[in-house]
C-alpha cells in the first residue's frame, strides 16, 4: 500500500487494502513464503484488529515496514493525529517495533529484527522516519507557515 | 440457498454431487482431475448435530496446518527437520 514515500520502491505489487495484505503475507508464510507489508502510518492504524486477531494469536512474523507520516513538516491534522498511536498501538499489542532514522544502522537493526522474527514467530515493524525518508515530497509545498 | 450450494457457486461450479455413502465418496475421491478442478465434496457423515467444540488454539491450528503442506513444524517440541 504504497504512500509518496514508498511509491519509489514499489513498481507492480500493490494490495486493495491493508487487511488484504497482511493477509497475503500471512497466507505466504504459512506456504513457506516470505513477505512483508510496506504502508505508511494511517495504513497501519486501521490494522490493531487484524493484528491482534490473526498475527499476534496465530504467531506470524509478519513484517511492516510503515512510512512515518504526521511528523516533522506534517500538512495534514488527520495526519498528525492519527501519528500519536504509531507507537503505543505495537507497544499494547506487544509488538516490536523500531524506527529506523540512518542508513549507518539501518542494515543490522533491519536484518537480524527479520531473523529473530522468523526464528521466535513474532511480527515487527520498521517505521522510516523521516530523517531517513527525507518524508513526503508533496508536503513541503502544503505547509503554510 | 444451502451453504454447500453458495460454495460450490463461488467456486465456479454449478453441479455439486451430493455423497450417500461410504462406497461413493472413495469413488469421488479417488477420482482423477481430467475434466478440469476444483471440486467440491460435501458430506454430511449423520444427522446428530456437532459434538463438543472444535479446539480453538491457533498456535496449534497453524502448525498442524504448516505441517500438512509441509512448510512447518508441527510444534515447538518437534525438531525442524
Amino acid at each position: 500500500m504504497p504512500d509518496n514515500v514508498l511509491t519509489p520502491l514499489l513498481k507492480g505489487v500493490s494490495a486493495d487494502n491493508y487487511f488484504l495484505a497482511i493477509g497475503a503475507v500471512t497466507g505466504a508464510y504459512m506456504a513457506g513464503l516470505r513477505g512483508a507489508v510496506m504502508m505508511q502510518t494511517s495504513g497501519f492504524a486501521l490494522l490493531s484488529n487484524t493484528l491482534a486477531s490473526l498475527v499476534m494469536p496465530y504467531q506470524i512474523p509478519a513484517i511492516m515496514v510503515i512510512s512515518e507520516r504526521g511528523t516533522m513538516g506534517e500538512f495534514n491534522i488527520g495526519q498528525s493525529l492519527v501519528a500519536r498511536t504509531m507507537r503505543p498501538a505495537p507497544d499494547t499489542l506487544g509488538i516490536v517495533h523500531h524506527t529506523l532514522i540512518d542508513r549507518a544502522t539501518m542494515p543490522l537493526i533491519v536484518d537480524s529484527s527479520i531473523k529473530q522474527a522468523f526464528s521466535t514467530q513474532a511480527p515487527v515493524a520498521f517505521i522510516l522516519s523521516p530523517l531517513l525518508t527525507g518524508g513526503n515530497p508533496a508536503a513541503k509545498a502544503k505547509l503554510k507557515i | 440457498m444451502s451453504n454447500e450450494r453458495a460454495s460450490a457457486k463461488l467456486l465456479n461450479r454449478t453441479a455439486l454431487t451430493k455423497i450417500l455413502v461410504q462406497a461413493h465418496f472413495e469413488k469421488l475421491i479417488d477420482r482423477r482431475f481430467d475434466d478440469g478442478g476444483p471440486v467440491l465434496l460435501a458430506a454430511k457423515i449423520d444427522d446428530e448435530p456437532g459434538q463438543g467444540q472444535t479446539p480453538r488454539d491457533p498456535t496449534l491450528i497453524r502448525s498442524r496446518f504448516m505441517k500438512g503442506l509441509g512448510t512447518g513444524r508441527g510444534g515447538a517440541l518437534e525438531s525442524a527437520g
